[in-house]
């Protein structure tokens, strides 16, 4: 098994347990991103993301030497990713989140994180877990200058779930 | 004094520069979707209905073939900026139009920029590298033209340039001209999830 294999496997390891934690899904998408992972409570976006070989193998899957590695890698990433939107669609049934397509949602999440490691290669690096904390947060506020009460960004970074 | 063309020399070269615009589109999709490594020549030619050989007509290798798509896509892409700039009447609206404009592109402008490396010639990366910077740069300046303007609010332009391009560049890893929505239609939603995010409305 090549390092990259392992790493999704873990990654999908972490997702299993992480789906049995009784948590509201909103929890499950974000929960100490920025915090060290302590056991099972590692969070679902941090396993995905801290590793920069797993988008990176997102983007080469058709790349595996072995015909048959990339349809079973691509079947267990949409395992993964259908997990993530699971989590989605429980967030819009309990309101944590507004109704949304969840697959759209999901792509875009995902998205933002499968493209994290193209970043650094800016003069001006932030660094990865920086950029990952931010990420947690964008989705979870209107960017449009409306909402007057709305605290700026630093002291929102740990408030993805609404109180 | 240079001679004048004829009406079928200029179809001939409106045919010429339809097949080069159908060869990039497809080829950048196929870059999009399998990564540059994953793809051959063969696999853009059997899409196209072509030979491998006819390729050869338009381009050098599979690099120039990136390249060439990168040229292409920049190019759409600084005319969305230019056209979203003289639009927008503060940044926010530069924003959305930049984003319904990049849509409207279609595939051609959706070209894998993470595959930069991938292009032999270095003084032409370098180039390109630079001029897709100078891209997240006007970006960058949307947003802070828009929180000057009290249209955004505020927030680390840089972290939330990378957090809206990143998002929106990943489509084009998943988008499928054949699946059921187009991309007028998901770039409307696109917008809705990064202007109102995921607030309970």
């Amino acid at each position: 098994m090549n390092r990259g294999s392992e790493n999704l496997e873990l990654s999908l390891d972490m997702v299993r347990n992480f789906s049995k934690i009784d948590l509201a899904a909103l929890g499950k998408l974000h929960i100490e991103s920025t915090r060290p992972q302590t056991g099972n409570k590692c969070m679902f976006i941090d396993t995905y993301t801290a590793r920069e070989e797993w988008p990176a193998i997102l983007r080469e899957i058709d790349s595996f030497a072995d015909p048959k590695q990339p349809r079973l890698e691509r079947k267990r990433v949409h395992t993964a990713e259908a997990r993530f939107e699971g989590f989605i669609r429980q967030c819009t049934a309990e309101a944590e989140i507004a109704d949304c397509d969840a697959k759209l949602t999901d792509s875009w999440i995902l998205g933002e994180f499968s493209w994290l490691p193209y970043w650094p290669r800016q003069k001006e690096t932030i660094p990865l877990s920086e950029i990952s904390s931010n990420f947690l947060i964008s989705p979870r506020r209107d960017f449009r200058h409306v909402n007057t009460q709305s605290p700026k960004p630093s002291a929102r970074a740990f408030t993805l779930i609404r109180t | 004094m240079a001679e004048k063309k004829s009406s079928w020399d200029l179809a001939k070269g409106e045919q010429l520069r339809l097949k080069q615009e159908a060869l990039l589109e497809e080829a950048a999709i196929l870059f999009n979707h399998k990564g540059y490594s994953a793809t051959s020549l063969e696999d853009i030619a059997e899409r196209l209905n072509i030979t491998k050989t006819a390729i050869y007509h338009y381009v050098k290798n599979k690099s120039d073939l990136l390249y060439q798509c990168y040229l292409r896509a920049m190019d759409a892409t600084e005319e969305c900026y230019e056209k979203a700039d003289a639009s927008g009447a503060n940044g926010l609206e530069k924003i959305v139009h930049y984003l319904r404009l990049d849509a409207a592109s279609g595939p051609i402008a959706m070209t894998p920029l993470s595959e930069l490396d991938s292009i032999k010639n270095e003084t032409a990366r370098n180039k390109l590298a630079a001029r897709l910077d100078q891209c997240e740069i006007q970006f960058q300046n949307f947003i802070i033209e828009g929180i000057k303007d009290g249209s955004i609010a505020e927030c680390d332009p840089k972290m939330t340039m990378q957090f809206i391009l990143g998002a929106s560049r990943w489509t084009m890893k998943w988008y499928s001209p054949k699946g059921q929505k187009a991309l007028s239609e998901i770039v409307e939603e696109f917008l809705i999830f990064v202007l109102k995010g995921l607030i309970p409305r």
